[in-house]
């Protein structure tokens, strides 16, 4: 693991992983929205728009999933001082991000016809919308701050704080009454979903996983070359950039 | 699917918005990565020029 450490090692991961998660995501993809669209059956109250779970929950799950990467990454920042925990961290906001959009927009979508609004402000509703925010602020911050190394720390700091709210989202439908419907994938006693249902939707999570892997590794990548390419224009302005290193190829 | 149903159009603006985000998050990291290597490239070329010029 340690090993993976060095950028230069870790691009060469990235070329021979990036093949497989991509045509990996494509396969799930094409598999799992067949199943959604055309053998799913339509849900006996819902009708037509239960389909639309078939994109809310998997981005829903990645909203958070991307958190904890990125928690994970705050504390590889923090503790261990590791040289691409900052990088995955940058990487992954931007990521969060469209997955949260995704959900809250879809979401809004499969609100309208079911509960005949498009908003409430209710504490699953209202604890996405501040993930969403948190998650802007995170790409805000990278943006502000010029030195990687100081944005990486504040940012870290900032994460941490806001993975508070990763178990409210997950538990609010628990503790509070919500207009949104209790888990019924993830919970004691079962999935509640009927399997004809119940698979699709998994297909598509972990195609949403793959995806987000895929563009996180690819994204990672482009940090990697971005830092280098920092560095490498600051030695330059210096008259003193050493060809061996602006001459190192790019991944 | 039946395309004729009630509210059909709210699935098929929830599959478009999902479409467009991942399409648009794709297409932007690929666009980085080829205008972070082209600039990669530029320098270095720059810096055999210098090289050439100095020997």
């Amino acid at each position: 693991m340690q090993n993976y450490a060095n950028p230069t090692h870790f691009l060469r991961l990235v070329r021979a992983l990036l093949p497989v998660t991509a045509a990996l995501t494509a396969v799930l993809f094409a598999v799992g929205l067949y199943l959604a669209l055309f053998v799913a059956p339509a849900d006996y109250q819902q009708g037509e728009t239960v389909r639309i779970m078939y994109l809310h929950v998997p981005s829903a799950w990645m909203a958070m999933f991307v958190y904890l990467v990125m928690t994970s990454a705050a504390i590889g920042t923090l503790v261990f001082r590791h040289p691409l925990a900052d990088v995955a961290q940058k990487a992954a906001a931007p990521l969060g991000a469209g997955f949260t959009f995704i959900c809250l927009t879809t979401g809004s979508l499969w609100g309208k016809p079911e509960w005949g609004t498009w908003w409430v402000w209710d504490a699953r509703l209202t604890s996405v919308l501040v993930l969403f925010l948190i998650y802007l602020g995170i790409i805000a911050l990278w943006q502000v701050i010029e030195d990687p190394g100081k944005a990486a720390r504040l940012v870290a700091v900032f994460t941490l704080v806001g993975a508070v709210n990763v178990p409210i989202i997950k538990f609010s439908v628990d503790w509070w009454h919500t207009l949104h419907q209790p888990s019924s994938v993830f919970r004691m006693g079962g999935p509640t979903i009927a399997a004809s249902m119940l698979w699709p939707l998994l297909i598509m999570a972990v195609g949403f996983t793959t995806l987000f892997l895929t563009l996180h590794m690819l994204a990672m990548r482009n940090e990697i070359l971005r830092r280098r390419l920092r560095r490498l224009s600051m030695l330059a302005a210096d008259g003193a950039a050493p060809l061996s290193i602006v001459a190192e190829p790019a991944e | 699917m039946n395309l004729a149903a009630p509210h059909i159009g709210f699935v098929i603006a929830a599959y478009a918005i999902a479409f467009v985000v991942i399409a648009g998050m794709i297409v932007v990291t690929l666009a980085d990565y080829r205008s972070l290597k082209k600039a990669l490239e530029r320098l270095a070329t720059r810096a055999r020029l210098v090289r050439d010029t100095e020997s």
